[in-house]
């Protein structure tokens, strides 16, 4: 499923620089500054969401950093040229609107 | 349709508290409370369950206005509504008595923001209150409805029963304004 720039506007409520990148054939969600709570301060993390499968999984989102005590099994993952890591999360369908998509992926930091 | 919003007395008290404490830079509060929608016969039932507070570095700095909220207050809010089959309400005060009216900011602010909140919970009515020293007001937009339907009856729970139709409550102003506990 191939996202457009119209699916990104509901996104930018939550990241307003969020914008799409490709690397071989996959399309990617650049989110530069998502804000993440963590131990009870909001913190500025990088994102990466892929809206699509991705290592096995229907869609996946990429951090610049682990948030400690939060998620299980993290990978690091070398996308666009850069590590990213993530963390073992399924059934966040590619189906789903992006804001769904990241908010589903998000749920597993709370 | 009508629209009737029911809040208990002690979420009412922390909404009041929350809105009134200093921020360091922006000039009023915001707070999100979710509710949870029930059919009437004639309209939707509306009854608060959670007060969602935002955090003091979720506002970001602007002179245009008294509160703007940043994209981390809205993560919060959204986040809610995706796990939790609510509906959202943005809720701020105006420094007033008399029935509280949305200002041209507050109006174009909301078209813009609660449809955000049907894509992570569609078919669910969400809105915006405005409190006043003495009164309260809210609109609700509906999925497929272009203008929002205001709320034409506020009941906080609790003793007394506070009962606000159109604006006008059914006992005295210091009561609504600083309910006891």
């Amino acid at each position: 499923m191939s996202f457009t720039d119209t699916d990104l506007l509901g996104l930018r409520r939550i990241c307003p620089e969020a914008s799409f990148l490709c690397e071989t054939k996959k399309q990617y969600v650049h989110l530069p500054v998502l804000k993440v709570p963590i131990s009870g301060v909001t913190t500025d993390i990088e994102g990466l969401l892929c809206p699509g499968e991705h290592s096995g999984y229907p869609t996946r989102l990429f951090l610049s950093q682990k948030v400690p005590g939060k998620g299980q099994n993290w990978t690091d993952h070398t996308i666009l040229g850069k590590t990213w890591r993530t963390w073992s999360w399924k059934d966040v369908p590619a189906s789903l609107s992006l804001t769904e998509i990241l908010l589903g992926h998000l749920t597993a930091l709370r | 349709m009508k629209l009737h919003a029911k809040i208990t007395r002690s979420l009412f008290i922390q909404i009041l508290h929350d809105l009134a404490r200093p921020h360091p830079f922006a000039l009023e509060r915001v707070v999100f409370v979710s509710f949870r929608p029930a059919d009437l016969r004639d309209g939707i039932l509306l009854l608060a369950n959670n007060l969602h507070t935002i955090r003091d570095d979720d506002y970001e700095r602007n002179d245009n206005v008294g509160a703007m909220l940043g994209s981390g207050a809205f993560r919060m809010a959204l986040q809610f509504a995706y796990n939790n089959p609510v509906s959202m309400f943005h809720i701020h005060k105006h420094d007033h008595s008399g029935i509280p009216r949305d200002s041209l900011v507050d109006r174009e602010s909301s078209v813009q923001f609660v449809p955000d909140f049907w894509k992570v919970r569609p078919r669910f009515p969400h809105g915006t209150i405005i409190l006043s020293k003495d009164s309260m007001s809210g609109l609700t937009w509906l999925p497929n409805m272009r203008r929002p339907i205001p709320i034409s009856r506020f009941t906080i729970v609790g003793t007394p029963i506070i009962e606000v139709y159109d604006g006008k409550h059914s006992i005295a102003a210091a009561e609504f304004s600083r309910p006891r506990q």
